[in-house]
């Protein structure tokens, strides 16, 4: 896997990206986006903001899917429903999202 | 793939919290015994270490840095302490100052114990070593990219220790091991009881021309092969008892969740998958629970309601997976029953008298593994793989053939398909000639 594309401090997670906010210059950004997305609730802004590496982990990981980071994390944790297609994809991001309630 | 989601959605989780969430219910590490901490930077005669357990702390640099692991009581005449290190580096770098120590030195003994720990650190689930990163990775999933969990500053930072020195790493371990064990990691515990006190006797007997530091005859390498491998064994199958592992590991195709579909006879069960990952190939021995995997008993706990062999899997029209397991023990399965499936739980007593008999036969006279001349290696046909039935004596495709096949592999045709490994010499020794 190739080693995230900014160039932050090793160990640095100062940077934080917040989920909603524009990231234009992101891996992967101007693949499709998923307009077939059903928002339950517009929680968005409330989001917490996530580390700048993780975003950067995760849209590597999306990028076969059409999905956005802040779109993941709002399937994970129930707040958007995925396109039938997705539908596995939901299923282990909620599991893994909900499997701390379960420790 | 679905199983690298799984763990997004536990990161997103953890970085939406800013805290560690459990990757496993039970801690994956024994209690560390009186365990003793050890830190090591530069090389040679900058080597700086530092050490600690309970009550003390230690710094000495240069080569005699062993001599303050004495001080803390790290000796043969002691009991068997766990050591604490921030990444196996650390263990490495310990062995190299052991090695080179004078073994008439008053840090022989120290350095003996080195030598025990660097043995065991190759078992999984080990009670001697503790390395701090692998077992709070084990343990935990961070809000950040897999690769941070490698630093133990980013375990500190998240774990909210402020001691970067062995008394932080002191206190990792006191964290990563502070709930219930691993249901049946005590067997290990055992197995470094065993093992440590058959090392101190072999190094305290003083007509035992054994030395530690000499590498390992054919024989001890062969028995510390399969004990390597059973410890390996022994511990993934456990993980697989931890219900949230199990989880996990259902997203994998290890562990599968489904439902009793046929019972053809008293020893054969269909079952219908939910999904059409499935790690469980043929000949594969399962055991079967009710319920989901996050239901999954811890391994040999329980009695499973099956018990068999994975006997044929197929692909119906609807898309499903059906499994069919056979030579199977089954207690009460309704159909439409919901089971989770997993690998047979391994029994450790099982693996340590298969590794008596093992040391028997490597002790015979006759096995070459205990002193006696290696085998001859022996040439034996193999059954050709590219010939083709369909092609007749007289095609022109076939004499072409004839006229580029190596002559041994020619010729072969009646060997099974075990031979394959002794055959591989065959196929190139033809070659070149």
């Amino acid at each position: 896997v190739a080693r995230p594309t900014d160039a932050r401090e090793a160990g640095g997670s100062h940077y934080w990206w917040t989920v909603g906010s524009q990231r234009n210059a992101r891996l992967g950004h101007h693949r499709g986006h998923s307009d077939a997305v059903t928002e339950l609730n517009s929680g968005v802004d409330k989001q917490p903001a996530l580390p700048a590496s993780l975003a950067e982990y995760a849209d590597r990981l999306l990028l076969s899917t059409g999905l956005q980071v802040e779109e993941a994390m709002l399937i994970a944790c129930g707040q958007l429903e995925p396109p039938p297609e997705l539908e596995g994809l939901s299923r282990a991001l909620r599991t893994g999202w909900s499997a701390a309630d379960s420790a | 793939m679905s199983v690298a989601f799984f763990d997004l959605g536990q990161r997103l989780r953890a970085a939406a919290e800013s805290r560690p969430v459990s990757r496993s219910s039970f801690a994956p590490v024994l209690p560390p015994v009186n365990p003793v901490a050890v830190m090591i930077t530069g090389s040679g005669d900058s080597t700086l270490l530092q050490a600690a357990d309970d009550v003390r702390q230690v710094v000495a640099s240069g080569p005699d840095a062993l001599s303050k692991l004495s001080e803390l009581g790290v000796t043969l005449g002691s009991d068997w302490r766990t050591l604490v290190v921030a990444e196996r580096g650390t263990l490495a770098h310990l062995l190299e100052l052991a090695c080179a120590s004078d073994p008439q030195s008053e840090n022989a003994s120290a350095a003996a114990v080195v030598g025990w720990w660097a043995q065991r650190a190759d078992h999984p689930g080990t009670g001697a070593v503790l390395d701090v990163t692998a077992a709070c990775s084990a343990r935990w999933v961070l809000g950040d990219e897999p690769s941070s969990e490698r630093e133990v500053a980013e375990w500190r930072r998240w774990l909210g220790v402020s001691d970067p020195g062995p008394r932080g790493l002191l206190e990792l371990a006191t964290a990563v091991s502070a709930v219930a064990t691993l249901p049946g990691l005590h067997a290990l515990a055992e197995e470094d009881r065993i093992a440590w006190d058959g090392f101190v006797a072999r190094v305290s007997d003083p007509t035992s021309p054994w030395d530690w530091r000499r590498r390992d005859n054919r024989r001890e390498a062969a028995l510390g092969l399969a004990s390597r491998c059973d410890a390996t064994e022994l511990f993934e199958s456990l993980r697989l008892g931890d219900p949230l592992i199990a989880t996990r590991e259902s997203f994998s195709g290890t562990v599968v969740c489904y439902i009793v579909t046929s019972l053809p006879s008293h020893s054969v069960v269909e079952i219908t998958l939910d999904q059409l990952n499935c790690r469980l190939r043929v000949q594969t021995d399962v055991e079967g629970f009710a319920g989901h995997p996050r239901d999954v008993a811890p391994a040999l706990a329980a009695t499973p309601l099956v018990r068999g062999r994975v006997a044929a899997t197929r692909v119906t029209p609807q898309e499903q997976l059906v499994v069919t397991i056979g030579d199977a023990i089954l207690r009460s399965v309704p159909i439409r029953q919901r089971i989770t499936l997993r690998p047979r739980s391994i029994d450790p007593r099982q693996q340590r008298s298969g590794r008596q008999e093992l040391h028997r036969r490597y002790a015979a006279r006759r096995a070459w593994l205990s002193g006696g001349a290696a085998p001859t290696p022996r040439r034996r046909d193999v059954r050709s793989m590219w010939s083709s039935p369909r092609l007749s004596n007289d095609s022109p495709f076939r004499a072409n053939r004839r006229a580029n096949t190596p002559r041994r592999i020619r010729a072969s045709c009646t060997a099974p398909l075990g031979a394959a490994a002794s055959s591989c010499s065959d196929i190139g020794s033809a070659t070149r000639n």
